[in-house]
């Protein structure tokens, strides 16, 4: 699906081989990777605006870079986009995508107006209640996998209020806080050419503005 | 497509340069940078060993690690207070998991350290959701169909951790043998624990 971020791969890959090798980390990996969490933990940005700037990068660059050279080109983009550098700044050969003001304003006013206010009482759905993953296709940064969007499930916990990622990733302050639900699929429902045993499951943590609930015929 | 990336094009030198700038104007320390990199390293999966084996030996520890991964992490001196949430999965003989994050690369890392190349690369993370019974059998790990396998997408703050099945022939180990045992692989849910030498 041209509509999923280059990130979103679940269900994607099929035979393709998994390298199962492990050569650890170069040192510029670690290093990167040192300079990265610095910035975090300095208040520069917040993990969901790295991941959506790792996102930004669009499928042919995420498929070239690798793992760290990817988080390396969104780092970039959000050392420019805080100000913090200049684009000119940026080490020759950068592939960083910096998201303009305006634009990473839009996308934040999308996801909060989809995101509503959460009923201060309480959670909308409870453990065992039937659920489906609405089929949405928002324009920006999303943490429910596109493989996931449609399929029935059934709530089996609830984790309580966390801050919308969706506008964390855009430098917003999250709120108002969304309810998260641990939800519980038959992998039969999820994928018609299941070829496991009726019994495997698959759980995702989802929140709950891509819920709605579902008659459920068990 | 492997998880890392070979100098080829550049990356170490535009790391490096990067460094330099944001140190040379200010917005960073050499020291933050150095302390970042040790906080990055220092963990290894010898720490959630520890939290198993003494799950596998005290059935009231292995309560308090379901209930709270955080706080029975810390009861044992693993610091997890930089994960939002961190829960702990436990293996029956009817119920196996397998941990992925579809969407990145969430991992317990305080716990386990970096995860593995293959963990973050495009054919684990898009096929064990899809395929999970295949992929632990190029792992080697081929279950029973009367196991359930169940797939733990990561998508939101929560971190987990599997409980692997205690191997058999263990009675009577230490915390530092069993926790020998405990292999990294058998702790995202791709393997099983070694068992004692014959």
């Amino acid at each position: 699906m041209s509509s999923r971020l280059p990130s979103d791969v679940g269900g994607t890959g099929l035979g393709r081989r998994i390298d199962r090798r492990d050569p650890g980390h170069a040192d510029w990996e670690l290093l990167a990777a040192g300079v990265r969490m610095a910035l975090i933990a300095r208040g520069l940005f917040r993990w969901d605006e790295g991941r959506r700037a790792v996102e930004a990068l669009g499928h042919e660059r995420y498929r070239r870079l690798g793992y760290e050279a990817r988080k390396l080109a969104a780092v970039e983009a959000l050392l420019v986009e805080k100000e913090a550098l200049a684009r000119a700044e940026l080490p020759p050969g950068s592939q960083a995508v910096p998201l303009a003001a305006a634009e990473r304003r839009r996308i934040a006013s999308a996801a909060r107006r989809r995101g509503g206010s959460p009923d201060p009482a309480g959670p909308s759905f409870g453990a065992g209640d039937a659920v489906r993953v609405r089929d949405d296709r928002p324009p920006g940064h999303v943490r429910t996998p596109a493989y996931l969007r449609g399929k029935p499930g059934r709530v089996a916990g609830v984790h309580g209020p966390f801050g919308n990622p969706e506008t964390l990733a855009y430098g917003e302050s999250g709120r108002p806080a969304q309810w998260l639900y641990m939800v519980e699929f038959r992998q039969a429902d999820v994928w018609s050419d299941y070829g496991g045993p009726a019994a495997d499951l698959l759980r995702a943590d989802i929140y709950e503005h891509w819920l709605e609930p579902r008659e459920a015929a068990t | 497509m492997s998880g890392h990336d070979p100098d080829g094009d550049g990356q170490a030198g535009r790391a490096r340069a990067l460094a330099a700038h944001l140190v040379g104007k200010g917005l960073l320390t050499q020291r933050e940078i150095d302390a970042s990199i040790e906080r990055q390293t220092a963990p290894h999966p010898g720490l959630g060993a520890r939290l198993v084996a003494r799950a596998w030996i005290d059935p009231a520890y292995r309560r308090d690690l379901l209930h709270d991964g955080k706080q029975a992490a810390a009861d044992l001196g693993v610091d997890a207070s930089q994960m939002t949430r961190f829960d702990v999965l436990e293996n029956t003989p009817s119920r196996h998991h397998v941990i992925v994050c579809t969407l990145c690369s969430c991992y317990p890392r305080p716990i386990l350290g970096e995860p593995p190349a293959w963990y973050t690369s495009a054919e684990y993370r898009g096929r064990v959701v899809r395929e999970p019974r295949a992929v632990l059998a190029e792992f080697g790990l081929a279950l029973p169909r009367d196991v359930e396998v169940v797939v733990v997408d990561s998508t939101a703050d929560r971190r987990f951790m599997v409980v692997p099945l205690r191997p058999r022939g263990t009675e009577g180990m230490t915390d530092a043998q069993l926790a020998a045992l405990v292999t990294r692989d058998s702790m995202i849910g791709v393997g099983l624990p070694l068992t004692p030498a014959a």
